[in-house]
C-alpha cells in the first residue's frame, strides 16, 4: 500500500507518529518536573544525565520516585494499548478491551487470597512486611493471571470460535469477583483495605530497576506485536475470509489471545487492574489515522496507550495535591468520555 | 474442457458429538475451466452449505470434492486460498477500510510475514479493481459505499486472490435489478475470461440468461445439473419452482405468478396497450380474453402513439379512459354489479 493510503485530514502517518513522540517526550518530562514539589526542567535533565545537582532531595525524588513511576506508566500504557486493540478487533468488538479475557480478574483473585488469606492464615499482614509482601502480591497476581491465561486459551483451542472466549472470560470474571467478595467479607479491615488499595491501581509501585526490567518487557512485546499485524488484518475482515485467504484461524487466534494476555497479566501484577486505557487508547488510534492496517493501528495505539498513561499519570498528581489520587479514578475520567463519544458516534451512523 | 472441481457422491450438512444433519446428499457433479455456474434451490435447500464444503470451510459428510484430483479437505489453508476465493454474505466489520486496502488483502496468500505488498502485488490489484468497473472508488471508505459496489469490492478482492475458481455466496441478494444485472454480467465476462465461478442465487430469471451450467438442489437434497436449456426440456426447473402460485410461461421463457381469477372480460386490440390492461386486471382477479367477439361487455384498446381503452357495454361506448387506474376501478364495480344482479 502506498503512504497515500493512509492520509487522513492531510496530514501524513509519519508525521503524526513523529508529533506524537514528540508529546510522549513532553509528557514523560512532564512526570518527572511536575508535583507537590516542583523541580525545574534543567535540573531534572541535569538528572537524568546523571550530573549532581545542588538539592539532593531533588535527585533523590527524581530517581526513586518519579522516574521509575513514569517509565512504568509510559510501558504500562502502551501494553494496555496494543492488548485492547487487538481484543477488540479480534472480538469485533469496540466495547472489547483488556480486562474482557478475564485476566485482570484472575489477577485479583489471586492477589486477593494472598493480601486476605495467607495475612490471617499466618498472621502477618503484608503491608508491613515490605519487599517480600510487595513480591508476593506480584506472584499472586501473575500465577492468577497466567491461570486465567491458560484457561482462556485451553478453551479457545477446545471450543474455537471468538463468542464462547468472550463469555469464558466475563464469566470467570464474575466468579473471581464473588469470591473475592466472600474472602471481603470474612477479612480484617485492615487486609481488605489493602486489597482496595491493590485494585485502584499504581504506577508508583517498582523502584528504577525493576521499572526499568518491567519496561523493558512490556515494550519489547509491544513492539514484537507488529509482526501480528498480518493476521490481526485478515481477521478484522471476519473469521471465514480470513480463512479463505490462508490464514490458520485457530493458530493466530491462539497466538493473538496469548499475546495480549501475557501484556495484561504483566501489567496488572506490578500495577494492578489499570482500567479504560486499553478500551479507550485503540479508538483514539482509530479516529487519529484513517486505516484498517494494523501496522499502523499496532503503533498508533502503543505511543497513544503511553501518552495517555503518561497524562493521566501527571493528573493523578496535580500541583496543589498532598497525595496522588488513585490512578484508576483518573483513567475512568479520561478514558470514558472516548467511550461514550465512540458511542455516540456510531448511533448517528 | 478442463475439470477444476470434481465433486463425486458427496453428501454435506453438520455434525456435532450427538446428532448429524444431512442436508444435500448423493451429489455428484464438476466444475469446468472458464464457466459460470449458478447454484439454485430454495432457501434451506442446502446450497451454502455444499459451498461451504467446497471451499474447505465443512468437512463433508461422505464422499470427496476433488480439486485438480486433490481432497479439499486435505488441502491446507495456504494452498487452498491460492486455488479458491470466496465471497460471502457475511458483511465485512472493518471501520476505516479502503477499497484499495480491502482489495489488496486479497493478496495475502502471496505476500510476506508482514502482508507488504510489492509492485507486482499493487498492480494486480489495480487491475483487479479496474476490472470490476470500481477504480475511480477506490481512495473511497467501503462502508460509504453502495451495496452494489461493496459487493464489486469483494469481487475485486476475489479477483487479487488471483484464484481459478470463485465461490459467491447470493452475490446478488439485497441488490435493485439493475445492479444484479451489472454484477452478473461483470461475473459472466471473467467467466468468459477464464475463471471458473460457482454462485448461488435466486435469480431464476438472470440465472437461466446467463449461466453455462446450473446445479439445481431440491428441498429434500437431491441434485441436478447442466445447462439451463437442458433443465427445462427435463423439465426440472420447473418441477422445482412450479407450484400453484407461480407457474413457468414457456412463451416467455420466465416464471409469472398464477393468478387466481373470479370474472373474465372481452377485450379488442392487441399491442403493449393489451399487454399492461391484461396485467392490471390480472391483480384484481379479471381474467382477460383476446377476441374480436361484440360481447355486453367489452374493452376496445386503441394503441395508437398512447394507449387509450374504451369500455363498450350492451353495444354503446360507455365511457373512455387514458387512465388505467380509473379503468379498473369502472371495470370492477361495473363487474361486481353484474354479479349482483345474476
Amino acid at each position: 500500500m502506498t503512504e497515500n493510503s493512509s492520509i487522513s485530514n492531510g496530514i501524513p502517518f509519519t508525521t503524526k507518529v513523529i508529533g506524537l513522540i514528540l508529546l510522549l517526550i513532553i509528557l514523560f518530562l512532564g512526570n518527572l518536573i511536575l508535583g507537590s514539589v516542583h523541580i525545574p526542567l534543567p535540573e531534572t535533565l541535569k538528572v537524568l544525565l546523571g550530573q549532581s545537582i545542588e538539592h539532593r532531595s531533588w535527585e533523590l525524588i527524581i530517581l526513586r520516585t518519579r522516574l521509575p513511576q513514569a517509565i512504568v506508566a509510559l510501558s504500562a500504557g502502551m501494553a494496555l494499548g496494543v492488548a485492547g486493540l487487538f481484543m477488540q478487533t479480534l472480538f469485533h468488538n469496540p466495547l472489547a478491551g483488556p480486562s474482557v479475557l478475564g485476566i485482570s480478574s484472575g489477577a485479583s483473585l489471586g492477589v486477593g487470597f494472598v493480601v486476605m488469606v495467607a495475612g490471617q492464615v499466618f498472621g502477618l499482614s503484608f503491608s508491613t512486611i515490605g519487599f517480600w509482601g510487595d513480591f508476593s502480591v506480584v506472584i499472586a497476581s501473575m500465577l492468577g493471571a497466567l491461570g486465567i491465561l491458560m484457561l482462556i486459551l485451553f478453551i479457545s483451542r477446545k471450543i474455537g470460535g471468538t463468542l464462547p472466549v468472550l463469555i469464558m472470560g466475563v464469566m470467570v470474571g464474575y466468579l473471581s469477583n464473588s469470591i473475592v467478595g466472600i474472602l471481603k467479607f470474612y477479612s480484617l479491615e485492615e487486609d481488605v483495605h489493602n486489597y482496595v488499595i491493590w485494585g485502584l491501581g499504581s504506577f508508583s509501585r517498582l523502584s528504577l530497576t525493576s521499572a526499568l526490567n518491567f519496561g523493558f518487557v512490556t515494550v519489547g512485546i509491544s513492539l514484537l506485536t507488529i509482526f501480528l499485524s498480518k493476521p490481526l488484518n485478515l481477521i478484522s475482515l471476519g473469521d471465514r475470509y480470513a480463512k479463505n485467504l490462508g490464514l490458520n484461524i485457530k493458530r493466530a487466534r491462539f497466538v493473538i489471545i496469548m499475546t495480549a494476555g501475557i501484556l495484561t497479566a504483566v501489567v496488572t501484577s506490578f500495577c494492578g487492574p489499570i482500567i479504560f486505557i486499553g478500551m479507550a487508547v485503540p479508538h483514539m488510534a482509530k479516529m487519529l489515522i484513517k486505516t484498517s492496517n494494523h501496522i499502523k493501528l499496532i503503533i498508533m495505539a502503543g505511543v497513544l496507550g503511553a501518552a495517555t498513561a503518561l497524562l493521566c499519570s501527571i493528573l493523578a498528581r496535580m500541583p496543589g495535591l498532598d497525595n496522588a489520587l488513585p490512578i484508576n479514578s483518573v483513567t475512568a475520567f479520561v478514558g470514558a468520555p472516548v467511550v461514550i463519544s465512540v458511542i455516540w458516534k456510531r448511533r448517528k451512523q | 474442457m478442463n475439470k477444476l472441481i470434481n465433486i463425486n457422491n458427496v453428501s454435506t450438512g453438520y455434525k456435532n458429538s450427538n446428532e448429524t444433519k444431512v442436508v444435500g446428499r448423493d451429489i455428484s457433479t464438476s466444475l469446468h475451466r472458464g464457466e459460470l455456474v449458478c447454484l439454485l434451490g430454495a432457501n434451506g435447500a442446502g446450497k451454502s452449505t455444499l459451498m461451504r464444503s467446497m471451499c474447505g470451510f465443512l468437512p463433508t459428510l461422505g464422499g470427496e470434492i476433488l480439486l485438480n484430483d486433490m481432497n479439499v479437505e486435505r488441502l491446507s489453508d495456504k494452498i487452498l486460498a491460492k486455488q479458491v476465493a470466496v465471497v460471502l454474505t457475511d458483511k465485512v466489520l472493518t471501520d476505516n477500510i479502503t477499497v484499495e486496502e480491502l482489495v489488496g488483502y486479497g493478496r495475502s496468500p502471496y505476500t510476506g510475514f508482514l502482508g507488504k505488498l510489492n509492485k507486482e502485488d499493487n498492480n494486480i490489484v489495480t487491475r483487479s479493481i479496474e476490472q470490476c468497473g470500481i477504480l475511480d472508488k477506490k481512495d473511497r471508505q467501503v462502508h460509504s459505499l453502495s451495496d452494489g459496489e461493496r459487493q464489486k469490492v469483494m469481487i475485486a478482492k476475489a479477483l487479487a486472490q488471483d484464484t481459478p475458481i470463485i465461490l459467491l455466496d447470493e452475490p446478488t441478494a439485497f441488490l435493485d435489478l439493475p445492479t444484479r444485472v451489472d454484477v452478473m454480467q461483470l461475473l459472466r465476462e471473467l467467466a468468459s475470461k477464464g475463471k471458473s465461478i460457482l454462485m448461488s442465487t435466486h435469480d431464476l430469471d438472470l440465472a437461466l440468461q446467463l449461466a453455462d451450467k446450473i446445479w439445481l438442489m431440491n428441498g429434500d437434497g437431491s441434485f441436478e445439473h447442466g445447462t439451463p436449456e437442458d433443465l427445462l426440456i427435463d423439465n426440472a426447473i420447473q418441477n422445482i419452482f412450479n407450484k400453484d402460485k407461480v407457474a413457468f410461461d414457456p412463451k416467455t421463457g420466465a416464471f409469472q405468478v398464477n393468478h387466481k381469477y373470479k370474472f373474465q372480460i372481452d377485450v379488442h386490440g392487441d399491442g403493449f396497450g393489451v399487454l399492461l390492461l391484461q396485467r392490471a386486471l390480472s391483480r384484481k382477479g379479471i381474467e382477460v380474453n383476446i377476441t374480436s367477439r361484440k360481447s355486453d361487455l367489452y374493452i376496445a384498446v386503441d394503441d395508437y402513439i398512447k394507449p387509450t381503452f374504451t369500455v363498450h357495454f350492451l353495444g354503446e361506448k360507455l365511457e373512455q379512459f387514458h387512465k388505467m387506474e380509473h379503468l379498473v376501478a369502472k371495470v370492477q364495480t361495473m363487474l361486481a354489479r353484474e354479479l349482483v344482479q345474476q
